[in-house]
């Protein structure tokens, strides 16, 4: 068996790849754009509560949100400011998301960095800023004591009174500064 | 179509092969625990075997392979005994999911080198990979090469199995210029629109990816707008082959959860459903069973048929799954042809039969 009509392989090939690059560039912003717009109009017709999102500015790939703590947990009254920056093949990888007020939390380390799975390796299309923010906020009254950012948060998650003070003093401090 | 002579690309391959294990080297050093896995692997390694599927092979952890899969069995073709792929099991599972995550970054960028769909090749360049390896594999390419005369490799990301799938799904709609054919193709597409909806996935994350890419390019397909370059350049761009992969994913997943009764017992009791798909079917990446395979053939209505090689079967022999959605195609009353693919432990690739 000899290979015969198989391959046009390195010429074709490489031509085929040239020509789609340029026009990757063009589709890839458009779909992320949509994407992203379609998500916007979601959260204006129902947000969920204690969560909002909105593009920082004109810039759609930057988005500021706010998160307020859940009932009942020790972050209830209290509402975090986040940011999200979305890559440029958004939905195929996931956004960057931070802290801007400062989260005293196992999870989140002192520059806001979050250490939640769907972030990370658990990331899928199917997650959007919605999800997102209703998992942080959930995170935010059962954070995940076993792999921790600030590993003195989670020694004090056992200690309510202490943990609950270190949360304020933060919070009063970071938001004096904003 | 011109398709002018291969030289130049088995070339190509080639030192790409040399690259990888330079790199793959250099990965092992920076990750100590992975080392005696990875080097330990590579020694046993056939040197001509094409890289494309060894990465796959490597970065298979219990973690992300829930089901039994034949791909923890086998994870090496032929050479590796029983006992050693149990020590691998057992140091990988040391490695901490930060790690892995690490380490399977490092080596995507190493895969990301082989085209996501590549031209077909003649089924002895498959032959040839093994001349210096597996006497197994050597007597089934044998076997297998009496009906098949090409082989299309698809890039080994974790995403083979469905790209390999929506590939020959088109190119087979392509190729029949049967119109009946390409209508019922559009129809089985369109209902996937609901099974989506009933599965509970919100319109944002599926409606675009169906409007602007899925059902854009089948209908181009259908029109008879696209020849085999043309269908190549669209697998062969990132974005759209990527979002036709994940819109099957999508698929996979509805499926799935709304069968649950009938799935869910092969899942381990660990696992529920919605645990399963967010984690191995909607996640970009992860590999394809079994269980995937069986939803998408039938909630696309699409044939399949899967020559599976391993090492530990016996030899001259290659097995054949069907994959047939429902008994209308065991009667033929589905004049859609089965796709045909092949599958090596950890990676899935496109066969062509001898007329």
């Amino acid at each position: 068996m000899e290979p015969t009509s198989t391959h046009s392989a390195s010429t074709n090939n490489d031509n085929l790849r040239k020509t789609q690059s340029n026009s990757k560039v063009i589709k890839d912003s458009n779909s992320v754009l949509n994407r992203l717009k379609s998500e916007l109009k979601q959260l204006m017709f129902s947000q969920p509560p204690g969560i909002s999102a909105f593009p920082d500015t004109d810039n759609l790939f930057n988005w500021v949100g706010s998160i307020a703590g859940p009932e009942g947990t020790i972050y209830d009254g209290l509402t975090y400011k986040v940011t999200m920056k979305f890559p440029s093949d958004y939905p195929f990888s996931a956004p960057c998301v931070q802290f801007q007020t400062h989260c005293y939390h196992p999870n989140v380390d002192e520059n806001g960095n979050i250490c939640l799975d769907i972030l990370k390796d658990k990331w899928s299309a199917i997650y959007n800023v919605t999800s997102i923010l209703v998992s942080l906020q959930s995170l935010l009254g059962e954070p995940n004591i076993d792999s921790p950012l600030n590993t003195e948060a989670a020694e004090l998650w056992a200690k309510p009174e202490v943990y609950k003070k270190q949360v304020m003093k933060w919070f009063r401090e970071s938001n004096n500064k904003m | 179509m011109n398709m002018g002579g291969g030289e130049d690309y088995s070339n190509s391959v080639t030192s790409e092969t040399s690259k990888d294990e330079k790199s793959e080297v250099e990965i092992a050093s920076k990750e100590e625990e992975t080392i005696s896995s990875v080097s330990g692997l590579e020694k046993e390694e056939n040197p001509t075997e094409n890289n494309i599927t060894e990465p796959q092979n490597v970065s298979t952890t219990a973690e992300t392979a829930p089901v039994s899969s034949p791909s923890v069995e086998a994870s090496k073709p032929g050479d590796t005994t029983e006992g050693e792929t149990t020590a691998n099991a057992a140091q990988e599972a040391q490695i901490t999911s930060q790690q892995n995550w690490e380490y399977e970054q490092s080596i995507k960028k190493e895969v990301e080198k082989t085209p996501l769909v590549c031209l077909t090749e003649d089924i002895q360049k498959l032959y040839q990979e093994y001349e210096q390896g597996s006497e197994v594999y050597r007597q089934k390419i044998m076997k297998l090469a009496e009906r098949h005369s090409k082989i299309r490799r698809c890039r080994g990301d974790g995403n083979c199995f469905y790209r390999a799938f929506g590939f020959a799904w088109f190119e087979r709609l392509m190729d029949s210029k049967d119109h009946h054919l390409r209508q019922s193709a559009l129809k089985s597409l369109a209902d996937t629109l609901p099974l989506l909806n009933k599965a509970g996935y919100q319109q944002l994350v599926y409606q675009d990816i169906y409007e602007e890419q899925v059902e854009k390019q089948m209908k181009a397909v259908a029109n008879g707008e696209y020849d085999e370059a043309m269908l190549l350049t669209i697998f062969q761009t990132d974005e759209i082959s990527n979002y036709i992969v994940l819109y099957l994913r999508l698929i996979t997943a509805a499926y799935l959860k709304l069968h649950r009764e009938e799935y869910e017992p092969f899942l381990g009791f660990e696992f529920g459903m919605d645990q399963f798909c967010n984690s191995s079917v909607e996640v970009m990446d992860q590999e394809a069973d079994h269980i995937h395979v069986i939803a998408l053939t039938k909630a696309l209505k699409v044939p399949v048929e899967i020559a599976y090689m391993s090492g530990s079967d016996a030899m001259e022999q290659v097995n054949f799954h069907e994959f047939y959605p429902d008994e209308d195609v065991e009667k033929g009353t589905v004049p859609l042809k089965p796709l045909v693919l092949l599958y090596r432990p950890g990676h899935y690739d496109i066969l062509y039969r001898r007329e």
